[in-house]
């Protein structure tokens, strides 16, 4: 008797696989390309401050903004998003924090915190729980002492007070509206940061950004701890850098001058413990880029091809000193997306169709098995 | 059929010291009289006991969709680990469990775990289930398409064009497959 192996333990199965199992398997069957493309597509949420749409990465052939329906009734304004395991962590302004399951539905308002520097949305995979850090915005800390961290438990549904920032950090860096960067289990944010002590006279020197410099501040989530990360020699004191996750691993673009960008990716280090950054890749200016825009990377495509966003110069990096060169032609002004590929070393379009204003984007995985259950 | 393992086994079960049997009957109408912890370990069964207030010792409890083969599977993997809880109740023998399994799935073709996933879905063994469904995982991994189509037992239904498309597209993935 044959019989055939139910759904549930098929995607069970898939769940299993790795990325390069699961595109070949599309071509098996209709059936298994409707549960591949379901769900293991990464998809990219675009935010604008009153709505939110979804394209399909992974789709073939045509890529399709779709509108997605948030829950809570208007009027939002989102401000910053922050994705991790099928979760979305939104900040809505005068809401607060909101958790949201696009897949299902499903949200939950997450409780007050303290005033706040920086949030950060990530997963605590010892005890599979969601949580947010709250880098606490407190007026009356001593520049001695460092700011205080507060912690959300999803599980718990409350914050708990967890240390105090390294007293170096004196500025976070958080204008690119994301909610920290999640990876490995780690969250990151692009920091100020005194490394000099020989800059600091005596007690009652005050902070000023001439001893600081640009440096990344780690919160290792399970054993809640701070560490500071140094960018690589060959970019000190280079604040024109952002920060992204690429291919599970936190990188630093660093954008030169001519407008090139160069990607650094933190890798673990022979040493336990030891972190060294490597060079990535080098993705070439283009050409005809508006001199009110510059190109962000976003994420890696599953072929390996590196997926861009046109943005806006609106935000604290100094591009003052990123020169882009003028370009009367209209070209590039009408995509918003572009995918360049290391292999080829070209640029290609990257169309998508129904797309709306957006001004925040985030890639995003479905995740049909939900952590928490139907808490969320 | 009748069986005559299920007559052997009944024989037996009165000379043992008082441990409680439970008796299971498969698709193919032979009875196993499993010891009560290891039955337990199968959900469907631990339920219908717990369930049913009017079940005793001499009822057989009828598994419609679970063949010999399957059971015999089934038992050898669940006593197997009622062992080592005996043997280790705190946590139980960590590589002598993986060396079990390891030995365990190795006999069993592709159509031997494809029953004992269906089987072990059926009787709600999720431990098991859990660890035949990463096993089947690991053996197609790297397998082709033509492999994972025989595997689940689908059909192509892909006109020639579209595959050949798909194929084209995620050209990447098709790099460094075994041999089936």
């Amino acid at each position: 008797m044959e019989e055939r192996i139910p759904d549930d333990l098929i995607v069970d199965l898939l769940r299993r696989l790795p990325k390069k199992s699961l595109f070949r398997f599309k071509c098996v069957s209709m059936g298994l390309q409707a549960f591949i493309t379901r769900y293991y597509n990464q998809k990219l949420i675009l935010s604008s401050p009153s709505s939110f749409q979804s394209i399909d990465l992974d789709a073939s052939m045509i890529k399709k903004a779709v509108k997605l329906d948030f829950p809570i009734q208007s009027p939002n304004e989102f401000k910053a998003i922050a994705s991790c395991n099928g979760l979305l962590c939104i900040q809505i302004k005068e809401v607060g924090l909101v958790l949201w399951n696009p897949s299902t539905g499903r949200y939950r308002r997450v409780p007050p915190s303290n005033p706040s520097l920086g949030f950060g949305f990530g997963f605590n995979h010892s005890i599979n729980d969601f949580i947010i850090v709250n880098l606490i915005d407190d007026e009356e800390r001593s520049d001695r002492l460092g700011d205080l961290v507060e912690v959300y438990s999803a599980r718990t549904d409350s914050w708990q007070q967890k240390g105090t920032l390294p007293w170096q950090v004196i500025n976070i860096d958080t204008v690119k509206s994301q909610l920290g960067f999640f990876v490995n289990g780690a969250l990151y944010w692009k920091i100020n940061y005194i490394n000099n002590l020989d800059l600091i006279p005596n007690e009652d020197f005050i902070f000023n950004s001439d001893a600081a410099e640009s440096a990344i501040l780690c919160f290792d989530i399970v054993g809640e701890k701070f560490n500071v990360i140094l960018t690589p020699r060959e970019v000190d004191n280079e604040p024109n850098f952002d920060l992204g996750v690429f291919g599970e691993r936190l990188c630093m673009l660093h954008h030169q001058n001519e407008g090139h960008i160069h990607m650094w990716a933190l890798e673990d280090g022979e040493a336990k413990g030891m972190q060294n950054w490597i060079k990535l890749m080098r993705i070439p200016r283009l050409e005809d880029v508006p001199t009110n825009k510059y190109l962000a990377p976003v994420c890696f495509m599953s072929n390996g091809d590196i997926l861009l966003n046109l943005r806006k110069k609106t935000d604290g990096i100094d591009y003052e000193r990123v020169k882009f060169k003028q370009f009367n032609k209209t070209g590039c002004r009408e995509k918003t997306f572009l995918l360049y590929s290391p292999d080829e070393q070209m640029y290609k379009e990257y169309k998508v169709r129904g797309l709306r204003y957006f001004d925040k984007e985030i890639t995003y995985t479905e995740n049909i098995v939900a952590p928490l259950g139907d808490a969320i | 059929m009748s069986s005559s393992i299920a007559s052997s086994s009944s024989s037996s079960s009165s000379s043992s010291k008082k441990e409680k049997k439970i008796s299971l009957k498969t698709s193919d109408g032979e009875v196993f009289e499993v010891e009560e912890p290891v039955a337990m370990q199968l959900e469907i069964v631990r339920s219908f006991f717990a369930d049913n207030e009017d079940v005793t010792e001499q009822t057989v409890m009828p598994l419609p969709n679970v063949s010999t083969a399957a059971m015999h599977g089934i038992l050898e993997y669940c006593r197997a680990h009622e062992e080592f809880r005996r043997r280790m109740p705190e946590a139980a023998p960590e590589e002598e469990v993986r060396a079990f399994e390891a030995g365990y799935v190795d006999r069993k073709s592709n159509e031997e775990l494809k029953e004992m996933i269906l089987a072990a879905n059926y009787l709600n063994i999720s431990k098991l289930l859990d660890f035949l469904t990463g096993v089947a995982a690991k053996r197609i991994e790297n397998k082709s398409v033509e492999y994972v189509r025989a595997f689940f037992g689908v059909e192509n239904d892909f006109t020639p064009e579209e595959e050949a498309n798909l194929r084209r597209e995620y050209e990447w993935a098709f790099e460094g497959v075994d041999e089936d």
